[in-house]
């Protein structure tokens, strides 16, 4: 029997009300490294991240920690690059390191069959790196490259430029990497980054998916000696952001056919109780496909092939920021149209509608954010780093579903003025 | 090791579901038998094109998005030379409005002139912002059409020319629409926490009653082999030069593709590969090195790239990448070395299964291919390739009256 369905509306659907957060379980090695442990999925497969307060504000100089993170996988005092990465590939497994502000996370990804054979190559790569000289060279003279390259981009010139002028060029969330700073690094320089940084003084470890029963074992054994000397490394402050007084800034970028735009604003981070709502009033404006921003400045303009807005947290502040990529001869009209709905978002309450649907597609990326082990994972690492943990994400779906249109006027009118907003344009 | 379930509506449209009770959620792929190399070859980017229009609303549901969004869903689309692939991912308990959307898609679009006229100026900004105004994006536009010379793989998924998406007509957008957008044209996939009964009702309720249309017979005109070396320089404004050279090799489907996976893979998968090692380490001619193949559904190519080190000379590097290739065309890869290449393959394998997303999107191109269930024997086809077969197929492919050359240099180096 044929059922016809009534495509005029509908189906039925029902709302997300919670979230079902995966469970953690936590505990410390002998030398005191905390060790979190998020076991689930249905693959035989394990995710590894070790945290170190080894990022660019401990580092104090540009290049320096990330090129030692990057550097670890190039060689021990006991074992070659080559060794290091015939070994990985044979085991089909990935190594990398992602250098933060205030961090640098190793992570080891495998299948969990291959962790006892993996554990003392990382051991040794964290704990014994070499630095060698012609590797350093390579590495250093690859990623000058990489960086004259991406210097070509209209929408990497914005962005480098952005938090210079929001946080000041002086501030280590505003100082961005300079084509100079390739020739500045010392070996001497990366050998004592390291002998500090990388210690269980201030370490975390994360493990997610099915890593077996053995695991605690492992860790003990290859990262839990007292041994293993800890550094001396400091919290170095972050001090006050200077945001520039000139609040257009235009640069020229010959023969380009698009502009790149990055409009926003310094803000805080997600320790101040307007970050969650604000996050609802980010959303509406450019945070999802069917946001204001993407409605008006592609759906019914056609001047871009995408626009997003964004709130960065970092530890010690934060930034909102609008960013896309336009028409070259149409960049002042894209300014005005974005503009106009910051603006539109302090005069005109949000409709119900409208309302109704962010909540929802809110909660429901909510839910894909913590599906499975390793994305939860992800997401405790970032939490932790603030001091906090997923009950910051029950307190969202709870603001998420009860904030109205009031609300929602007086953050705009609070956080969207105009006259706060900084523009960083790059292009022709 | 993935469960698969398979069901077949009247009308022609296949249906394969993988259960998956680790997620909340479920994924809602269909994919569509249409790609770029299904154009004419005045009117290229329409298969493009068309995905950007899927959104502006169908007959019975004024917005795609909208009302998915509601759900708490999600969405996106893509085209390839071969495919139109379209995915939602959405709470599991509203997984019937995923099927309302996309069957009012497939039954009838909204066809309106504005719609049109906006997804014809985005469209022009992402050939822009992806081709013209990225250095070394205009790669594709120049090599397709030195490897292809009958074969609509001669041009990108974004067209040949700005100038076709310009013109295109709204008499042209309904005939693509009606000549490929069909149930049976088309494959379903649903991965996530759902029974497989549960989504053959659905589909029977929801895509039972679009007719069967009349897709026309692909005929498309073979690709000629080629006989003599292909060679193109231009200078742009780049900071680094960059070779790249195209070679044939076979289709998807044929024997060789593990073969030729498998040699991409010793060439430049992972750290520890050959040109990773020799040219950017060793000699370090290169700052960056990539070898690998399309994959298409009609025979492809075997691509090897890379970006060359200020200061050095394009001769060197063209030599050098040429040595790897004789070297293995002329020795036989060690056991361990085609072993590591294996176990990559296979570990591979077992990360994709973490993705139920990434499982839907897998197993409706298998179904295309063929069948679904060949995504579980995949790993027999890697396993089965002997060293031998790499030397052979290796001595097959890389000859000089094979490749397609280009010499992409910077005006300033």
């Amino acid at each position: 029997m044929q059922i016809k369905p009534d495509r005029s509306k509908g189906p039925a659907f029902e709302t997300i009300n919670q979230i079902g957060f995966l469970p953690v379980d936590s505990q410390s090695l002998p030398n005191g490294i905390e060790v979190s442990l998020i076991t689930a999925g249905s693959q035989d497969v394990t995710k590894i991240d070790w945290m170190f307060p080894a990022g660019a504000v401990q580092a104090g100089k540009p290049l320096l920690a990330s090129t030692v993170g990057n550097l670890l996988m190039e060689g021990t005092t006991s074992r070659t690059s080559q060794e290091i990465s015939g070994m990985l590939d044979f085991y089909g497994a990935y190594l990398s390191t992602q250098t933060f502000y205030h961090n640098t996370v190793v992570t080891l990804i495998c299948l969990t069959k291959e962790l006892p054979d993996l554990l003392p190559l990382v051991e040794d790569i964290i704990k014994n790196p070499a630095f060698d000289e012609r590797e350093t060279d390579i590495y250093i003279n690859k990623r000058r490259q990489e960086y004259i390259l991406d210097s070509e981009k209209v929408k990497t010139i914005a962005a480098r430029r952005f938090p210079e002028v929001v946080f000041g060029a002086n501030h280590p969330y505003g100082k961005t990497l300079k084509l100079s700073h390739f020739d500045e690094l010392t070996r001497d320089e990366l050998f004592a980054f390291h002998k500090n940084a990388y210690t269980p003084l201030g370490g975390k470890i994360i493990v997610s998916g099915q890593p077996g029963g053995d695991i605690s074992n492992l860790l003990v054994k290859h990262f839990g000696s007292s041994q293993w000397l800890t550094g001396t490394f400091n919290l170095n402050g972050v001090g006050e952001i200077e945001p520039l007084e000139q609040k257009v800034h235009l640069i020229e970028k010959e023969g380009a056919l698009q502009s790149a735009l990055r409009i926003g604003r310094p803000l805080f981070n997600n320790n101040h109780p307007d970050f969650i709502p604000l996050q609802i009033v980010n959303t509406i404006l450019g945070g999802y496909f069917g946001s204001r921003l993407m409605t008006s400045v592609r759906e019914e303009k056609g001047l871009t092939y995408g626009i997003g807005s964004n709130i960065v947290a970092y530890k010690n502040g934060g930034m909102w920021v609008i960013g896309s990529e336009v028409m070259g001869e149409m960049r002042q009209a894209a300014v005005g149209a974005i503009i106009d709905e910051m603006v539109r978002l302090t005069k005109e309450p949000v409709p119900d509608n409208e309302l109704e649907v962010v909540k929802n597609y809110m909660l429901g990326e909510l839910m894909r954010n913590f599906d499975g082990p390793f994305s939860t994972a992800d997401i405790y690492r970032s939490l932790w780093e603030f001091d906090l943990d997923f009950t910051f994400y029950a307190k969202m779906v709870e603001e998420i579903t009860k904030i109205d249109q009031q609300r929602i006027m007086e953050l705009s009118k609070k956080y969207l003025n105009p006259d706060d907003f900084y523009v960083v344009v790059a292009g022709k | 090791m993935i469960e698969i379930y398979k069901h077949q509506l009247a009308n022609g449209l296949k249906i394969v579901v993988h259960p998956d009770i680790t997620t909340p959620l479920v994924a809602v792929n269909l994919l569509y038998d249409v790609g770029a190399r299904d154009e004419a070859p005045d009117k290229t980017g329409f298969a493009h094109l068309f995905e950007h229009l899927m959104f502006g609303g169908s007959v019975n549901v004024p917005s795609y998005d909208e009302p998915l969004q509601r759900v708490g869903g999600e969405n996106n689309a893509w085209t390839s030379n071969d495919f139109t692939n379209y995915y939602v991912t959405l709470p599991a308990a509203n997984i019937e409005t995923a099927f309302w959307l996309e069957s009012d898609r497939m039954l009838e679009l909204n066809f309106t002139d504005k719609n049109l006229e906006v997804q014809r100026k985005v469209v022009i900004e992402e050939f822009k912002q992806r081709y013209l105004n990225q250095p070394y994006g205009d790669i594709p536009l120049l090599t397709r059409p030195m490897a292809y010379k009958q074969h609509p793989y001669q041009w990108p998924t974004i067209g040949k020319d700005i100038s076709h998406i310009e013109n295109a007509t709204m008499d042209d957008v309904k005939n693509f629409f009606y000549r490929h957008y069909a149930p049976n044209n088309a494959v379903l996939a649903v991965s996530g926490n759902v029974q497989p009964d549960r989504v053959f009702r659905l589909a029977e309720k929801w895509f039972g009653d679009i007719p069967r249309r009349d897709v026309p017979v692909r005929n498309i005109p073979r690709e000629l082999p080629q006989q003599e070396a292909r060679f193109l320089e231009v200078e742009r404004d780049v900071p680094a030069h960059l070779l790249n050279i195209h070679f044939h090799i076979g289709a998807r489907r044929d024997d060789d593709f593990y073969i030729n996976d498998l040699l991409s893979d010793i060439l430049s998968n992972g750290p520890s590969s050959r040109l990773i090692q020799s040219l950017i380490k060793d000699k370090q001619l290169f700052s960056d090195v990539n070898a690998y193949i399309s994959g298409d559904m009609d025979p492809g190519l075997f691509t090897v790239t890379g970006r060359l080190m200020p200061g050095k000379n394009m001769k060197d590097a063209e030599d050098a990448v040429w040595n790897e290739l004789h070297s293995i065309t002329s020795t036989m890869v060690d056991d361990r070395e085609l072993q590591k290449v294996k176990n990559k393959i296979e570990s591979n394998l077992v990360f994709a299964e973490i993705s139920f997303l990434n499982k839907a999107m897998n197993m409706a191109q298998y179904e295309l291919m063929g069948d679904a269930e060949n995504i579980n024997r995949e790993i027999e086809h890697y396993r089965a390739v002997t060293a031998e077969q790499i030397q052979a197929t290796a001595g097959s492919v890389f000859r000089k009256e094979n490749s397609s050359t280009l010499h992409y240099l910077a005006e300033k180096a």
